[in-house]
C-alpha cells in the first residue's frame, strides 16, 4: 500500500517534469536517476567476479558480492522499466545493460573503495527521492556498506 | 493528540522497535556468552544512543513521544548462548525494517540519510550475529525489506 502510494507519486514528478522541460513538443524525459545506480551495481559486480581468481581465498565473500550487486542491478532495472513509458509492445527489457567485462582485476582495496562509494553514491541519491525508490537505495546503500567492509577484513 | 504526518508516524513506529530492541538486549545479556559480553553492551548502547536520538528528533518535530512499553516479549524462549543470538539477529532486523520504513515515508532528505545510517548499522549487528550463529552468507542483498 506504501508502495503504491510512494511509487504514484514519484510517477506523478516525473511526469509533471517532464511537461515542464519540453516545450518544443517531442517527448525527451530526463534519464531515470537510477541508471547510474544500476550502472555501479553491475560494474561492482563484475569487478568481484574478476577479483575471484585472484583472491581465492576471499572467493566465497567475493561471490556472495557479485550477487548481492547483481540482484541490486536486476531490482533497480526492473524498477527504471516499471516507470519508463513501454516502447512499442513485444519488446521486454530495454534497459538492462550487459555486464561490463572490466579490463583488469581490482585489488581487494579497491574493490572496497569501490563498494564505499557505491553505498555513499546510492545514499545521496535515496536523500532525493521518497517511496519505494529510496527505501530501495536505503537497502543498496546498507549493503554496500557491508560489503566494503567484508572485502577489506 | 494531534494527527501525525507519515514522517513522524514512521519515527514513532521506529522508536518503538528501538524499546523493543533494547529491553531484547537485555535478554541477549543475560543468556549470551560471557565472552561476548563487550560486543552486546556496545550493540546495547547503540540502540539507546538511536532510540535517543529518535526521541529528539520527534521532539523537535513537536511530537510527544511514547513511553516505552511496561514489558516486551520475546518471540521464542530463550534459554542459552544460541537463542539469545538468535534473538539478537531478530531484533536487528525488526530495527531494520522499520528504519527501512522510514527511508520510504520520510518527507525530508535529513531524515532519510538518518534513517540510511540507523539501517546500516541495524544491518551490520545483524549480520555480526548471523555469523556468530554460522549461517552463511551473513548478510542480504536488501538489508529492511520486508519480505515480500
Amino acid at each position: 500500500m506504501l508502495r503504491g502510494v510512494g511509487l504514484s507519486v514519484v510517477g506523478s514528478t516525473l511526469s509533471l517534469s517532464a511537461c515542464g522541460t519540453s516545450s518544443s513538443g517531442d517527448d525527451a524525459p530526463e534519464p531515470d536517476p537510477l541508471l547510474a545506480e544500476s550502472a555501479r551495481a553491475r560494474a561492482d559486480s563484475a569487478s568481484a567476479t574478476a577479483a575471484i581468481a585472484q583472491f581465492p581465498a576471499s572467493s566465497d565473500t567475493l561471490t556472495v558480492v557479485a550477487d548481492q550487486r547483481r540482484a541490486h542491478a536486476d531490482v533497480l532495472d526492473a524498477e527504471i522499466a516499471r516507470l519508463t513509458p513501454p516502447p512499442p509492445t513485444g519488446t521486454t527489457t530495454p534497459t538492462a545493460t550487459p555486464e561490463p567485462a572490466p579490463a583488469a582485476a581490482p585489488t581487494l582495496t579497491e574493490l572496497a573503495e569501490s563498494l564505499s562509494a557505491s553505498s555513499r553514491s546510492a545514499a545521496d541519491l535515496a536523500r532525493t527521492l521518497s517511496g519505494y525508490r529510496a527505501g530501495v537505495l536505503g537497502s543498496v546503500s546498507a549493503a554496500c556498506a557491508l560489503a566494503s567492509s567484508a572485502v577489506s577484513a | 493528540m494531534s494527527e501525525l504526518g507519515p514522517e513522524q508516524q514512521a519515527l514513532v513506529d521506529a522508536l518503538n522497535v528501538e524499546f523493543a530492541a533494547v529491553f531484547a538486549y537485555g535478554v541477549v545479556a543475560a543468556f549470551s556468552n560471557p565472552t561476548r559480553d563487550p560486543m552486546v553492551a556496545q550493540y546495547a548502547a547503540e540502540h539507546r544512543a538511536r532510540r535517543d536520538g529518535t526521541i529528539d528528533a520527534l521532539t523537535a518535530a513537536s511530537v510527544t513521544s511514547p513511553e516505552p512499553a511496561a514489558g516486551y516479549t520475546v518471540p521464542f524462549p530463550v534459554t542459552d548462548a544460541v537463542a539469545a543470538a538468535r534473538l539478537a539477529a531478530q531484533v536487528e532486523d525488526d530495527c531494520a525494517v522499520a528504519w527501512r520504513s522510514v527511508v520510504e515515508r520520510a518527507q525530508s532528505g535529513a531524515t532519510r540519510d538518518l534513517a540510511i545510517v540507523a539501517l546500516t548499522d541495524s544491518a551490520r549487528r545483524g549480520s555480526a550475529w548471523r555469523a556468530i550463529l554460522g549461517i552463511f552468507p551473513s548478510t542480504v542483498a536488501f538489508p529492511g525489506q520486508p519480505a515480500p
